[in-house]
């Protein structure tokens, strides 16, 4: 139990971009007998390099960069939704990745259901699930929908549901893709609020984001990546000035953007 | 060992399992009036066209022929929607799988599980509802069917694994299945028997005027026999045809076979499984 951490040794993270994801049988068949490798170009992307990260109990730490710096695949190692090529991954702690909301929900079922399923995929059983219902539907205002299949809520109002139950679990490390809130002034408002208490909840937080005065205000430690490597670790503050001077003198070369569509 | 340490984790994952299998239950019968009654009436309707045809056209004895159809039918039925369907349960996870980690032995074992539901069911009519009309009487031979059960689900999740795991990487192989399984239904004796002696089942007469002086009848040439019984599915289909049908318990050569089949597949599912679940996430 105690002891939450995450410790990344040597982390490196290596995809082959094909230009289509997947061969037809023919194509293999093909190739195999002309005794080709392959026909279709194959970019190799280094999304994570040699990568060594430990994020203590208790840290927040923000990560910023730009687009294609491996940010988000960090965060998918982290979650264990990407094995590392190499290196050794150890997380200690009941982990939440939002890095979208509304997973796994099926239009088919009913928002209580749908309820039901996602405490499932984020690991909480149907008991544990059962007494988060009400506070869910309380925050969303959707309980005169609680019956109703999903497929005829309004996206904004699945929207709604999704984000109030992403926000209603009680994560022991919490990994944020950008804080997302959409929707009208009112409800903006309420969301701001209910992301600021799940992440004053979660023991150790990992935030990326583009938005430089959300690191400054959440983190207590913040890593600057590019390339699949960390060039700077420290304060918060010191990285944001940091990373500011550089986005003033040149935008950076974003040959790596490959990365961050995979 | 390494595979071993991934049942563990899936275990861990039960709550998934659960919630997507009876998702599936509610989705399926939503908004039909008769629900839950479809999967008895399934069978059963296709066993009412099966038999007319058989009936009319190659004019078998139906009563016997009703029971032997269904005892083999049942579990075929679930063998070959099980395995359609866990080739396509990885590459539908694909957005879930991109937010979340999951084990991925959920999706086809999620997909056995909700096949397994229809297959009671099923099997419940044939051995109640039908069995009064028919005359299917309680054997000793019975028992034997937990054994038949675990031997279905084994080749059902080591194929429907292997068939996951291939078709992330190539497309076409859902298209395959389906036609590989069509062809492996007509070379299975399912609809027709593997043999018909007199001495044995009677009331089959496949031919009438040739049936009083042959011992066998069955419809497949002699010499072709031997490969039919290679078959791995025809040793899992007997399983099911010798307790309900036969109303014996199968000979030890017909249970050894069955069970090289069934943990065979399933051994090899599982570690092939092992092997490219990791990857899997690469090429969605």
């Amino acid at each position: 139990m105690g002891d939450k951490h995450i410790h990344l040794d040597d982390i490196s993270l290596t995809f082959r971009v094909h230009s289509a994801r997947t061969y037809s049988i023919k194509e293999t068949i093909v190739n195999y007998i002309a005794r080709r490798k392959y026909t279709k170009p194959v970019t190799i992307v280094q999304a994570i390099q040699h990568l060594t990260l430990h994020v203590p109990n208790g840290q927040r730490l923000g990560i910023i960069g730009d687009n294609g710096s491996g940010k988000s695949s960090l965060l998918k190692v982290m979650s264990r939704i990407y094995p590392p090529t190499s290196g050794r991954v150890d997380v200690n702690g009941f982990l939440v990745p939002l890095l979208e909301v509304g997973i796994g929900f099926n239009p088919e079922l009913s928002g209580v259901e749908n309820i039901f399923l996602t405490g499932a995929i984020m690991g909480l059983n149907r008991r544990v699930m059962a007494t988060k219902v009400d506070a869910i539907f309380d925050f969303c205002e959707l309980r005169d929908f609680a019956d109703t299949p999903l497929k005829y809520y309004s996206s904004g109002m699945a929207q709604r549901l999704a984000f109030a139950v992403a926000t209603e679990v009680d994560p022991e490390i919490l990994l944020l893709d950008e804080i997302f809130s959409a929707g009208d002034i009112h409800w903006m408002e309420r969301a701001q609020r209910r992301m600021k208490a799940l992440i004053d909840r979660t023991r150790i937080l990992v935030l990326v984001s583009h938005q430089m005065e959300l690191i400054e205000r959440y983190c207590d430690r913040a890593i600057w990546m590019r390339k699949g490597e960390i060039v700077m670790d420290g304060s918060p503050s010191d990285l944001v000035a940091a990373y500011r001077a550089t986005a003033e003198q040149a935008p950076e070369p974003t040959d790596n953007d490959a990365a961050a569509a995979v | 060992m390494q595979t071993l340490v991934g049942l563990k984790e899936v275990w861990r994952f039960r709550e998934v399992i659960k919630n997507f299998v009876s998702q599936d239950l509610k989705v399926k019968y939503r908004r039909s009036y008769l629900g839950f009654f479809w999967s008895l009436l399934n069978p059963l309707l296709q066993l009412l066209v099966i038999s007319a045809v058989f009936n009319v056209i190659f004019k078998f004895q139906i009563r016997d022929y009703a029971l032997y159809v269904l005892s083999g039918l049942i579990p075929w039925t679930f063998l070959q929607s099980t395995i359609i369907n866990s080739s396509m349960s990885i590459v539908g996870a694909e957005g879930m799988l991109k937010r979340q980690y999951f084990p991925k032995l959920v999706f086809p074992l999620s997909i056995v599980m909700q096949d397994l539901v229809t297959f009671v069911l099923s099997l419940v009519v044939l051995l109640c509802v039908l069995g009064y009309f028919i005359g299917f009487r309680l054997s000793p031979a019975l028992i034997v069917l937990p054994v038949s059960f675990m031997y279905m689900l084994f080749v059902g999740l080591g194929v429907g694994a292997v068939a996951a795991v291939l078709t992330v990487y190539f497309r076409d192989v859902q298209h395959l299945i389906a036609v590989a399984l069509s062809a492996i239904f007509y070379v299975t004796p399912i609809i027709y028997p593997m043999e018909a002696k007199k001495t044995v089942s009677p009331d089959i007469q496949l031919h009438e005027a040739t049936a009083e002086q042959t011992v066998d009848v069955g419809p497949i040439p002699h010499d072709l026999r031997f490969y039919f019984k290679l078959n791995p599915f025809y040793s899992v289909i007997e399983m099911f045809h010798r307790p309900i049908y036969d109303r014996s318990f199968p000979t030890m050569k017909e249970f050894l076979s069955a069970s090289i089949v069934a943990f065979g597949s399933l051994g090899v599912g599982l570690v092939f499984f092992r092997r490219f679940e990791n990857r899997l996430i690469f090429h969605l």
